[in-house]
């Protein structure tokens, strides 16, 4: 190759160099322009954040508002930086939220296991009423501390927490209508479809959820006694990080609470928790269900509905957890939803009882809710 | 064929199919339908949820370009994500082949800039970009971290070969440069950068497809402004699979066109350059 030769390659390069230029300078151009534009007049934007990481988010101004669990709707509003919009039961009165659902295989094979743990679980929600019942007692005290320690937060932000949300196992009719609620919700947005409920044989979304809700162990258990063996079965609990709702795993779990030994091993339970700090989210706990990894778990009803459904985990819902206890928190300079427009807020993701929420009063506010 | 002769223009070649090419093709063809057979009998035979069949996810695919039907996954629908990623994959493929490309010249052409430069890049390089996106999110925010990402992933390959090129340099040819009078720029502008340019089309396409590797994964891990990737991890989360792997599919065809694109203006280079 001679150098004038080389020259001419170059001159050739150049072209190829200025036409790939040329090229990418319109793609870029074309995709830019051809990206939809929403109408900014009455839209909402959603993006996932985590609850625990909602109050800062607010704070930095990255999103002007979140849908958490508590204790992170009141953490956020008493940093000082948000307030609450909507609490849930302005939008759905008394709603069901976190459930406590098992593996079939589990309930197959333990079926008076399943028993005791709920036992446990009902007495600890027992104790829990009764210490927020007696707001100067040792156990309101250590309830604060127990709450505090596992969601990182401090004791007024879950004695606020205890003010928003209702602890119950039970599986009453307004319960259960949420639940149906839920799972026509999903239907509407095409992400549980008709054929899938038939797929998995319900003919309906009441034969759907008469059959997914199992309350014969929780009916069973006023003739459950502590064990008295000394024998305890291993059970791998799952749970959703931080997430207050699910209090009554916290004191069944705790010792002080049980004068020394905790309410589940005092029924024969030795409680593992199957991931260590807790499940981000519900999908995330229901895929473990469907490793095996979980026998027992607590988590919202949306996503154990939708998961249950959609990929066919092989579990029931065997009682209740909470009802209410989620909101709408957004920042301080947001004094109306209309304020909220074309704004982002943070949710835990699809399929969260947060982010039907958040759908629910976009729509009822006449907006629409669009991906950020 | 050397560099001073003109090239054949009359030369179809590329586009001319030949019977090896026709038989090459009928592979292919096979290969492919092969493939689909066998996913749509272990679609049959698991016949879970998590492994859809291959109409199925055709369906999904078709249905995720519907503003309607998208509500499932959040409503992502597949054209605007298909934008939202080759935006981000154009910005950052294109950072890094302005940025690598003269480095890589650089530290080819001088034993100074080799010096400084080599042990930043070996240290650098094995680093899965990936491991990357959490701190890229924080630092470049939710639209610029994906896009440095992918500008990671795609700069060490084009550099790497950039620099290989220059080194590769046929010594003869800089002494016929030098001998001829050539200056040391004219020497790098005439010689030295005309002879890597094959080399740095073979880092561009491997680039691409780490590129690809890692927009998928930055926008998994939470982009704001959708993309393909956001498809993936919102129906995976929701369990709707079919557009999990709608998803998926898009990225090989987009993946697949890039890369051919990429390959094909290599080998019309390799050809003016008389390489072929």
């Amino acid at each position: 190759m001679s150098v004038n030769g080389a020259g001419a390659l170059m001159k050739r390069s150049y072209v190829i160099a200025a036409v790939l230029l040329v090229a990418v300078v319109v793609i870029a151009v074309v995709a830019w322009a051809m990206l939809p534009t929403t109408d900014s007049s009455k839209t909402i934007k959603y993006t996932k954040v985590a609850p625990n990481m909602q109050a800062d988010g607010i704070a930095q101004g990255s999103i002007a508002g979140g849908v958490s669990w508590e204790p992170y709707a009141s953490q956020a509003v008493l940093s000082g930086n948000a307030h609450v919009l909507y609490w849930s039961d302005e939008i759905w009165p008394d709603h069901p939220c976190c459930v406590i659902v098992a593996s079939n295989s589990f309930l197959a094979s333990n079926p008076d296991v399943v028993k005791s743990f709920l036992k446990a679980d009902y007495l600890a929600n027992q104790w829990i009423a009764d210490a927020i019942a007696h707001p100067d007692s040792a156990n309101y005290t250590l309830l604060l501390r127990m709450g505090a320690q596992f969601s990182n937060v401090n004791n007024t932000v879950v004695a606020s927490s205890l003010e928003h949300t209702k602890f119950t196992a039970d599986l009453s009719p307004s319960f259960i209508d949420g639940l149906k609620n839920y799972t026509n919700d999903f239907i509407s947005l095409n992400q549980v479809t008709t054929a899938t409920l038939n797929q998995r044989g319900y003919s309906s979304v009441d034969d759907f959820i008469s059959k997914y809700v199992d309350d014969s162990y929780l009916s069973a258990i006023d003739s459950v006694q502590p064990s008295t063996s000394g024998t305890l079965t291993n059970v791998n609990v799952g749970y959703l990080a931080g997430d207050l709702h699910q209090f009554a795993r916290l004191v069944a779990t705790n010792a002080t609470v049980g004068g020394g030994t905790s309410l589940f091993q005092q029924y024969g339970i030795n409680a593992i928790a199957s991931s260590a700090g807790g499940y981000a989210a519900g999908p995330s706990e229901m895929d473990a269900f469907a490793t095996g990894t979980v026998d027992i778990g607590y988590l919202g009803s949306p996503p154990a509905i939708l998961k249950h459904l959609n990929n066919d985990i092989g579990v029931k819902i065997i009682a209740g957890a909470n009802t209410e206890g989620s909101a709408l928190v957004v920042s301080n300079d947001i004094h109306s939803f209309a304020d909220l427009n074309g704004k982002v807020i943070g949710d835990p993701g699809l399929g969260s009882i947060q982010h039907l929420l958040l759908q629910a009063i976009a729509e009822k506010n006449g907006y629409e809710l669009v991906a950020a | 064929m050397t560099a001073t002769q003109k090239p054949d223009r009359s030369d179809r070649s590329f586009f001319r199919i030949t019977r090896g090419q026709a038989s090459d093709y009928v592979l292919y063809a096979i290969s492919l339908i092969g493939f689909l057979a066998v996913w749509w009998i272990g679609s049959i035979v698991l016949n879970k949820p998590y492994l859809p069949s291959p109409p199925e996810v055709l369906d999904a695919f078709i249905k995720s370009f519907d503003k309607e039907q998208a509500k499932a996954i959040g409503g992502l629908t597949m054209g605007p994500q298909v934008f939202a990623s080759l935006q981000r994959f154009l910005l950052g493929f294109g950072l890094a082949l302005v940025l690598a490309v003269p480095l890589g010249l650089a530290m080819g052409y001088s034993r100074i800039f080799e010096g400084l430069g080599k042990p930043i890049v070996e240290v650098l390089r094995p680093i899965p970009p990936i491991a990357w996106v959490p701190l890229f999110f924080v630092a470049f925010g939710v639209f610029l971290g994906p896009v440095m990402t992918i500008f990671l992933g795609a700069f060490f390959p084009i550099l790497s070969n950039v620099m290989f090129g220059v080194k590769s340099v046929d010594p003869t040819l800089m002494d016929a440069a030098k001998t001829l009078g050539a200056s040391k720029s004219k020497i790098f502008t005439k010689v030295v950068f005309p002879y890597t340019i094959p080399y740095m089309m073979t880092g561009v396409t491997v680039g691409l497809g780490i590129a690809w590797m890692c927009i998928v994964a930055a926008e998994m891990i939470g982009a704001r402004g959708g993309g393909i990737g956001a498809i993936i991890n919102n129906s995976s989360t929701i369990g709707l699979y079919n557009y999990m792997f709608a998803g998926m599919v898009m990225i090989a065809i987009l993946g697949i066109v890039t890369v051919g694109i990429s390959k094909f203006i290599e080998k019309r280079v390799s050809i003016w350059m008389g390489m072929k």
